[in-house]
């Protein structure tokens, strides 16, 4: 009986052992998120309207394209209270019908507050207070800026509407 | 050289008291029906056997796992005390310290615990062995703080570079209260002398974890996960047995 006792604690060990979580943080878990911005026609701010652009980082180091897109995502500093980004509007396409690879910089101020979510992903940055500048340059593409909420905490919402 | 002989001895003695331990069993299954008529017989007049009193020791484990894990550093004693024929009151304190450094942060609690309940032997002895196979069920509280020493903004989007934020931010005041069932055995290896080995199955009751921050680990508890109440655990002791009196 002595023996069957060992065999059984080390069985139950084993097993407890095996069983201990991993904590891994789950996809639909909502984590930092990204501004989401959407494009209007000039003529008609009601109707969204597609383009071609690239979003570069203020040294243009690091890139991220969307083609034929209406709604796109993207990101903000978390460590800083601004984020400055290039716009360009039909990159690698000079002979564009409208604003051949022209581009924009937009200065995105707010307020970043820091939020804990659980173990398995730490902490998470919302941003409050969002105001948006269009930096002066040569030419503009960007018509008007809208905010419609000035708060980013999901991916839910469209924030900004811009028009062109 | 002396020494050496002596380690030599003490092992050796080690072995025979583990030999003698499991080789009873089997030798007694043989001689099993005369003897068990014969003490009835010699009931009335037989000596008392049955060894009453304290049995103390210290967690194994703990300091294993101190010398063995960078991050872990504990150490316990425990007893029991045998009230009842075979029911004993059990008690363990004790201190651990478990740091993690993982990918999203960088965190060290540390603190005390301690553990009582009763335990219940289900192991039918040879008249003059007091072994265990016991079930037990426990109440542990802990007190322990946290200290966070680094931790990275969650963020999927890798455009910009990891937001790593150095701070050293102290949660104190924290505390758990838990439910525990053990299930261990104690075998006499020498006179009095105890090695014992058992598993514990828990229930976190209620725990006071930080605001902006949560508990990650609790001395005695383990690892707390995030939206599980359960932890595991395990324990080796050598203990040794002050008999107060005969029954």
């Amino acid at each position: 009986m002595l023996r069957n006792g060992i065999v059984l604690i080390l069985l139950i060990a084993l097993i407890a052992y095996s069983c201990e979580r991993d904590d891994i943080c789950a996809k639909s878990t909502p984590t930092t998120p990204t501004l989401t911005i959407g494009f209007r026609s000039n003529d008609n701010a009601l109707e969204s309207k597609p383009l071609n652009i690239t979003v570069y980082n203020k040294d243009s180091t690091k890139a991220i394209a969307f083609s034929n897109a209406s709604t796109i995502n993207i990101p903000l500093r978390t460590d800083t209270t601004a984020t400055v980004l290039l716009f360009e509007k039909n990159p690698g396409n000079p002979n564009a019908a409208e604003d051949p690879e022209d581009v924009d910089e937009l200065t995105f101020t707010y307020t970043p507050q820091e939020v804990f979510i659980s173990r398995a992903c730490g902490y998470r940055v919302i941003f409050t207070n969002l105001e948006i500048r269009n930096n002066p340059g040569a030419t503009r593409w960007i018509d008007d800026i809208n905010i419609n909420l000035r708060t980013v905490e999901n991916e839910d919402t469209t924030q900004v509407y811009i028009s062109h | 050289m002396k020494i050496l002989h002596r380690y030599i001895l003490v092992i050796n003695l080690c072995f025979i008291g583990l030999g003698s331990a499991f080789a009873q069993e089997n030798q007694g299954v043989v001689v099993e029906e005369p003897l068990e008529t014969r003490t009835s017989d010699t009931l009335v007049d037989r000596n008392p056997t049955e060894k009453y009193g304290l049995r103390a020791g210290i967690d194994l484990s703990k300091i294993l796992r101190s010398f063995l894990e960078d991050n872990y550093e504990g150490a316990a004693i425990l007893g029991d005390f045998r009230i009842k024929d075979r029911y004993y009151i059990a008690a363990e304190i004790g201190r651990e310290t478990k740091s993690f450094d993982e990918a999203i942060f960088d965190a060290k609690t540390q603190g005390t615990y301690l553990k009582g309940g009763i335990n219940y032997n289900a192991y039918n002895n040879w008249v003059g062995m007091s072994n265990l196979i016991y079930v037990g069920l426990h109440v542990g509280v802990s007190s322990f703080k946290t200290d966070l020493n680094q931790y990275t903004i969650y963020n999927p989007n890798t455009f910009f570079e990891p937001d790593v934020r150095t701070v050293s931010r102290e949660y104190s005041g924290l505390n758990a209260i838990w439910g525990e069932l053990q299930m261990g055995i104690q075998v006499e290896v020498l006179n009095n002398l105890y090695l014992g080995m058992n598993v514990q199955l828990k229930r976190m009751l209620s725990q006071k974890a930080p605001d902006d921050f949560t508990n990650i680990y609790a001395p005695g508890f383990n690892k707390i996960t995030f939206d599980n109440v359960y932890g595991a655990g395990y324990g080796y002791s050598i203990s040794y047995l002050l008999p107060i009196f005969k029954k």
